[in-house]
């Protein structure tokens, strides 16, 4: 079990450079400290996606998970006057269920089937949310959501509220502990059991059938873990930028969740994370070439299938191994 | 538990067994018992329905009509996890693995079943959980080195040579602790020396008390390794019975012996 | 009703040519084309840019459209799929590059055509009123060269070399290439077939719905459905598939808001997924 040593030990290190360092270094930045928000929001939601990659299903209806939870905690804290802390879970909790009870049906198709019909999903999500009524708001959305207020327990203030303090930053470290325990979270998964279960439906499930795995069981185990993440991605999405819009997840940001997968390393549980901090942050670098974007996202596309495609984590870092197949594919290549 | 003719329980009744496929019955009317501990083998010419019967025992298809029966309860309408949970696992031909798992992962894996803690207590790594995983390594070791596979425990199964992942796959099966362990095919294109060894490793098996049920090709090995056969024939039993009764058997001999040389390749 | 019924069936008619194109590059290389709605994009703005800029008849644009994509087609096939799906037969391999082929042909016509809406005015004139119902003759017109165009289409399936070859592909890999068949030369004209009907279809609507450079998706999404609906694969399940998807939009388009009707739609294919989920015409699989 050293491998799993030396990985925690790379997590701790990650963690203070990006719990100590970064917040310092970036303190009178807003913009800077948005950036990283935004990028650990949208690692929790591509972590979802890749966690659906482990049970060989390509999830392209992740945008419909991350609008479900955005908009739900809009509606439970505008309309519903509930508490941004009770928002969180319930919107995480929500976009699982709804994943578990659509995944009852979408789970048994497999490859291009799953591909489409969760493509299908980003657009079906996003056009029951515009023909939502006075409840989401229909093409204006929900806006004025209020920043996340005070947390207490027994009159101990646990978070201060958002507005009293430095927002930005606040904001920073709530994206910070929701990417972190997201980690933590599909780590400990993979760790465990279930995360051979996970790739041994992967490579063959009548096999795994035969050895008495519930293949439906975990299948939705891990879809709804998927759809977990994706909900709270979008919940903290509508917190930060305190409102929320139909638009604000399509089916381009579920094909984007994809490629950041790859492009860090479908065999690495911080492929997807990788992905997002750098594909994010190099778009607000290249302000200028924004009118690019959607180029250069299409040439990282192909260029990662064509010259790289088990991804950046694939170059070096072994000690980020985690489970798959492709990492282990290029060692023995090489070797 | 029912007690069978000759008065020993059965652990495997098989009563009335038919499936359609469309217009064509795959497996018609089919009965047999298989009683604890024995070697009991399926044969018949390509097409007879052998695979169908398997599928069906191992709940993997719904029978049209007709039972199957394990110790005493019946398997029908149950999913292949719960026919596996009861302790009915099936092998699959050699292609059927986890092509990126080791050896070890693999067998690991197939310890599913004997696994107590439940999926949240796997996750938050419980005392229950630690303890499986414990056991499934020793038990791991165990069948792999049953299986003589342990110098290969770290090699992925994608890289393995085949004679090995024939064993692969009764290792797993094995992990899966079975009652009733279903091999399909186990002889299938190996040579005399192979077949022996592999012979002698099913009689290994059954020695621990598990109880063997065959599905092959392959008359020779069949005829030494066997307590009792049945023959199918188009969906049909033609026959059954010790493998003296069976190779005397005149319906057999006109539907299967007569042409095994071209059914053999021999 | 009637007039619903008759736009369901010249939409289907062109939705099938799109869906043919899709399900063929499926059957062939076991990719799912996305930028298949893109392509269809493409060959509008062809149309736009042969007919208003250069001034030439429709049929030239017509022409030059199925012959662009086609072009499109041969080298994406042959610069991009072929090379990664020689080195890795991973779906997700073939579907990010596939996603990727979609996002570069979007943000090339977005660079080269810009942003703005663009359609044609009809090619001919009149008015035709067949019970009831009154279609204009240029979506006469476009049906019927849709509907000349699936003929051939079939014909050239059924009848020629190529076509036989090519559906001998699509039912076993392995054993047409042991016959000899070249698979990757064929394997190219299936792209550079399915491409420019994507083209076609684009040529052909772009007289009846204008296109924009930010529609593809929205088009691939309605391709994804027909072939789904139909089963994957399967050129009569494309072809049902396109008009049940094109009588559905008319008719919801006729009598519900037009975001409503798509999300019945989808309700409805999800239900019907997981009812059958080969399609209607697709083979059990799993």
């Amino acid at each position: 079990m050293n491998d799993t040593k030396s990985k925690l030990l790379a997590y701790v290190a990650f963690a203070v450079l990006y719990l100590v360092v970064v917040p310092l270094v970036f303190s009178g930045s807003p913009y800077a400290l948005g950036v990283f928000s935004m990028s650990a929001a949208l690692s929790v939601i591509a972590l979802g996606v890749w966690v659906t990659f482990t049970i060989g299903r390509i999830n392209l209806g992740q945008a419909a998970f991350a609008l479900i939870g955005g908009f739900v905690a809009a509606i439970c804290i505008t309309r519903l006057g509930l508490s941004f802390w009770i928002a969180l879970p319930v919107a995480g909790l929500v976009s699982a269920g709804v994943g578990v009870l659509l995944g009852l049906g979408i789970l048994r198709l497999r490859g291009v089937y799953f591909a489409m019909i969760t493509i299908s999903l980003s657009e079906a999500v996003r056009l029951a949310i515009l023909n939502g009524g006075s409840l989401t708001g229909g093409a204006t959305g929900i806006t004025g959501i209020p920043v996340p207020g005070e947390l207490s327990l027994f009159g101990l203030v646990l978070i201060p509220d958002f507005a009293s303090v430095n927002t930005h930053r606040a904001f920073y470290f709530l994206s910070a502990f929701l990417l972190l325990a997201s980690i933590l979270l599909v780590w400990r998964l993979m760790a465990s059991r279930l995360g051979r279960v996970f790739a041994s439906l992967q490579q063959g499930q009548e096999l795994s059938q035969s050895l008495g795995i519930n293949i439906t069981k975990y299948r939705l185990i891990a879809f709804s873990v998927s759809c977990f993440l994706g909900g709270i991605g979008g919940a903290f999405f509508a917190a930060m930028q305190q409102s929320i819009y139909p638009g604000s997840f399509v089916v381009a940001d579920s094909i984007s969740f994809t490629l950041y997968c790859f492009l860090g390393g479908l065999a690495y549980v911080a492929g997807p994370i990788v992905g997002a901090f750098l594909l994010t942050i190099a778009f607000q670098l290249l302000h200028e070439f924004q009118q690019y974007q959607q180029l250069v996202y299409a040439l990282l596309m192909i260029g990662i299938m064509m010259w790289l495609p088990n991804g950046l984590l694939s170059l070096r870092l072994p000690t980020f191994g985690g489970r798959g197949s492709a990492s282990r594919e290029v060692t023995r290549n090489e070797a | 538990m029912k007690p069978d003719r000759n008065s020993t329980p059965s652990l495997l009744d098989v009563k009335g067994l038919t499936r359609r496929f469309g217009g064509l019955v795959a497996v018609n009317d089919v009965s047999f018992s298989v009683k604890p501990g024995e070697i009991f083998t399926v044969i018949g010419p390509n097409g007879a329905g052998k695979s169908t019967m398997f599928k069906l025992i191992g709940a993997f298809i719904r029978p049209t009509s007709g039972d199957v029966v394990f110790e005493g309860k019946s398997l029908v309408g149950l999913a292949p996890h719960q026919a596996a949970a009861r302790g009915v696992v099936r092998t699959f031909q050699e292609t059927t693995i986890y092509r990126e798992m080791t050896t070890m992962e693999t067998v690991r894996t197939a310890f599913h079943l004997q696994c107590r803690a439940t999926s949240l207590g796997a996750f938050f790594n419980t005392r229950q959980a630690r303890a499986d995983e414990a056991e499934a390594n020793r038990a791991a070791e165990e069948i792999l080195e049953l299986l003589q596979l342990q110098h290969v425990r770290h090699e992925q199964a994608k890289n393995l040579p085949h004679g090995y992942l024939r064993a692969l796959g009764i290792a797993m099966a094995l992990a899966a602790r079975p009652k009733l362990l279903m091999l399909d095919e186990p002889f299938a294109g190996m040579n005399p020396e192979e077949t022996d060894a592999a012979v002698q490793m099913v009689r290994r098996i059954r020695d621990q008390g598990i109880t063997v049920m065959l599905v092959e090709h392959d008359m020779h090995a069949v005829m030494r390794i066997s307590d009792r056969i049945a023959v199918l024939n188009f969906g049909r039993k033609i026959a059954e019975g010790t493998p003296q009764e069976i190779q005397n058997d005149q319906n057999v001999i006109d539907a299967y012996l007569g042409q095994e040389d071209e059914e053999l390749g021999i | 009703m009637e007039q619903a019924l008759v736009n369901g069936l010249v939409l289907g008619m062109n939705y099938a040519l799109i869906a043919l194109g899709l399900t063929m590059i499926f059957s062939l290389m076991n990719v799912l084309n996305f930028a298949h709605g893109q392509m269809y994009v493409l060959g509008g703005f062809i149309t736009y840019y042969v007919c208003t800029s250069l001034g030439l008849p429709y049929f030239v644009a017509i022409l030059a459209s199925i012959a662009g994509l086609a072009v499109v087609g041969l080298v994406f096939e042959l610069f991009l799929f072929r090379p990664v799906l020689q080195r890795s037969a991973r779906e997700e391999s073939s579907m990010l590059l596939a996603a990727g082929t979609a996002t570069l042909l979007e943000s090339l016509i977005l660079l080269f055509f810009g942003e703005k809406q663009r359609g044609i005015p009809p090619v001919v004139s009149g008015v035709f009123e067949v019970g009831g119902a009154f279609i204009p003759a240029s979506r006469a017109l476009v049906f019927v060269i849709a509907l000349a165009s699936i003929i051939a289409f079939m014909l050239f399936m059924r009848y020629t070399r190529p076509g036989r070859a090519l559906r001998a592909i699509a039912q076993d890999r392995e054993v047409t290439a042991l016959q000899g068949v070249n698979i990757q030369r064929y394997s190219a004209l299936g792209f550079m077939i399915g491409a420019g009907l994507a083209g076609l279809a684009g040529s052909l609507l772009i007289t009846v719905l204008s296109v924009n450079s930010g529609m593809g998706t929205s088009i691939s999404v309605k391709a994804f459905i027909m072939v789904m609906l139909g089963g994957a694969g399967v050129i009569p399940g494309a072809i049902i598939g396109a008009f049940v998807l094109g009588l559905a939009e008319a008719f919801g388009y006729a009598f519900i808001p037009s975001s409503m009707t798509y999300l019945i739609i989808f309700v409805g294919l999800i239900v019907f997924l997981i009812i059958r989920p080969q399609g209607v015409m697709g083979k059990p699989w799993g």
